[in-house]
Parts: C-alpha cells; sequence; structure tokens
C-alpha cells in the first residue's frame, strides 16, 4: 500500500471527514490536483518526499517515511479550517503498529483562480509492511 | 532541526536550527559575549545551510521560457536574533530574492511618470505555487524536499563550523590564552 492510499483510506473511513467532502457519492479527497469544475469542499494531498529509511544493512525494506502535504478548500474560511482541523484530527491520533501520522506544519492560503480558501497542512508518516 | 513552511504572504521561507547537546560550545557562545556571540553563531549557520540552497537549486524546475528564473532568485538569509532565555538564536534560511533595484526603481519610475503600470512574473510572487501547488496546479516541492534530504548535513556542517569559529573568536579576544 502506497502513502497515498493509506492516506485516502484513512480520510475517507472517517464518518465526519467523508460527510464534509461527500457529494453525489463521490468522496473528494484527490491526490496531486483536483479535477475540473469539482465542488468545494474538497481534499488534496500530495506527497512531498517518500524517503527510504536507511539503516546499517542498507536501505530498509519494510520501514519508510513520507511528507505528505494535506490541502483542505472550502468557499468559506471557517469552512477550510473546519475540514483541516478534522483531517488533522484524524490523522494525529492514528497510530498503530504499522502506520503512524503526526502533523508537522500548517498554514493558510488562499487559491486566486478557484476563489477558494485553503489550509495546508504537512504530515509525516511512517508505515511498517512487514508487521 | 526544526524546519517551518511559510504561509503566502511570507516572503522567507526559513529552517530554526537548535544547537542542542553541544553545551560547551553554547558556554563559550555565552562566553564570547553577545555581538562576537551571534556573529560566530550566524556566520556557522549561514555556511551549514549553504548544502540545503545547493540542493533546492538542483530540485526547483526550471523553464525555457526567458524571464528572471526562480532558481536564479535563491539566496541565504541569516539574522541574529539575541539571547532567548538561556538559547543564544540566529535564524538561517533560503530567500526569493527581488527584482534588481535598478529594475524596481524604472518600474516606480514608469508608474509614476507614465501611469503604465508592468506585471511582471517574478519568482517572488509564484515561488508558493510552486513549492505548495494549487487545487489545479502540481505542487514542485523544492525547499521542503532540500531540507529534509540536507539536514543531516547541515547539523554536522553546523557543529564542526561552530567549533572552529569559536575556537577563533576566543583566540582572538584572549591572544595570551591557549
Amino acid at each position: 500500500m502506497t502513502f497515498g492510499e493509506a492516506l485516502y483510506g484513512l480520510l475517507s473511513a472517517d464518518d465526519q471527514v467523508a460527510a464534509m467532502v461527500r457529494a453525489n457519492g463521490l468522496v473528494k479527497i484527490f491526490p496531486d490536483v483536483a479535477p475540473q469544475g469539482v465542488a468545494q469542499p474538497f481534499v488534496v494531498y500530495h506527497v512531498v518526499d517518500d524517503a527510504s529509511i536507511q539503516t546499517l544493512e542498507g536501505a530498509s525494506a519494510s520501514l519508510a517515511q513520507a511528507r505528505i502535504q494535506v490541502d483542505c478548500y472550502a468557499k468559506a474560511y471557517a469552512s477550510a479550517q473546519e475540514l483541516a482541523r478534522r483531517v488533522a484530527a484524524v490523522l494525529s491520533r492514528y497510530t498503530t503498529a504499522s502506520l503512524t501520522c503526526a502533523r508537522l506544519s500548517g498554514h493558510d492560503a488562499y487559491d486566486d483562480e478557484a476563489m477558494l480558501h485553503r489550509v495546508v497542512a504537512d504530515f509525516s508518516m511512517w508505515k511498517r509492511s512487514d508487521l | 532541526m526544526h524546519s517551518s513552511a511559510p504561509g503566502r504572504y511570507r516572503r522567507r521561507v526559513s529552517a530554526e536550527i537548535r544547537v542542542e547537546g553541544l553545551a560547551d560550545l553554547e558556554a563559550k557562545l555565552i562566553c564570547l559575549g553577545e555581538v562576537a556571540g551571534l556573529k560566530v553563531l550566524r556566520s556557522a549557520a549561514r555556511k551549514s545551510f549553504a548544502p540545503v540552497l545547493e540542493e533546492a537549486k538542483r530540485l526547483v524546475p526550471v523553464s525555457d521560457a526567458e524571464g528572471p528564473h526562480l532558481r536564479d532568485a535563491l539566496a541565504l538569509t541569516t539574522k541574529a536574533a539575541g539571547y532567548i532565555g538561556q538559547n543564544v538564536v540566529a535564524t538561517v534560511g533560503i530567500q526569493v530574492k527581488r527584482l534588481p533595484s535598478k529594475v524596481r526603481r524604472m518600474l516606480r519610475k514608469l508608474r509614476k511618470e507614465h501611469g503604465v503600470t508592468l506585471s511582471i512574473a517574478t519568482p517572488r510572487r509564484y515561488w508558493h505555487l510552486v513549492e505548495f501547488g494549487a487545487s489545479r496546479t502540481h505542487a514542485h516541492p523544492f525547499i521542503r524536499r532540500a531540507i529534509d534530504a540536507k539536514k543531516l548535513e547541515a547539523l554536522n556542517v553546523l557543529q564542526s563550523e561552530l567549533r572552529k569559529k569559536v575556537e577563533r573568536a576566543m583566540k582572538k579576544q584572549h591572544p595570551g590564552e591557549s
């Protein structure tokens, strides 16, 4: 499972996040860019850096870490903030033996082209595939 | 090391390097006094961040179009913040430079004297779109990837540079002592 798939799985499995971004049966969580004409609110994620973990025996085959940027878009500033808070809550609390997430940083922005408020947050994700 | 991602309206991407576990060096830095200590720290921080800047320049996308390229506008910036509690603090980061002052003067003159406003896509205006993308624009992160890739190297350089510069500054302050 890739980091993107893991992130999508976590967010779409959360009832509150899914309810916020669902429309016409589509859960609007997209990798890299949002499709043209998609209605707000929605979430876009980018894998910034997918690094292999170096050990004394070389690159680890089972342990991997990635920095993932998660952008929450909405027409209203408060809605974007609320969605971002929910996303952060889902990801930050998610810790199992095989997957861990932690929020690193974040900031607000405005998408001039789409005319939407945007909350950008970076998360660090670790996964173990040998468990 | 702690790195922070910038907001849209902030013009500088900075990284904070916290020197911990180097108690002897920090004590010597404090001994040097505020002015000399900060000068040493700032200079070492600048040198330590050079590999991060190089990596960012390597990673940033460069288009074939003419005009000011983002790669050429990347530069190091440092600021000596002073003493915060018991810690000596200086910040180092990568900044996106403004247009040369000659060009800015020319644009100002055009606007004031002829009422012509030229809108130039300068790197400072669009770097955040490259780093963070937008809803319909792919992100090409170059600063965060550079920091992640080079932070350990930066810390190693910082440690050795700091040691070298602190010893040199102490010798300069107390020439007779060994």
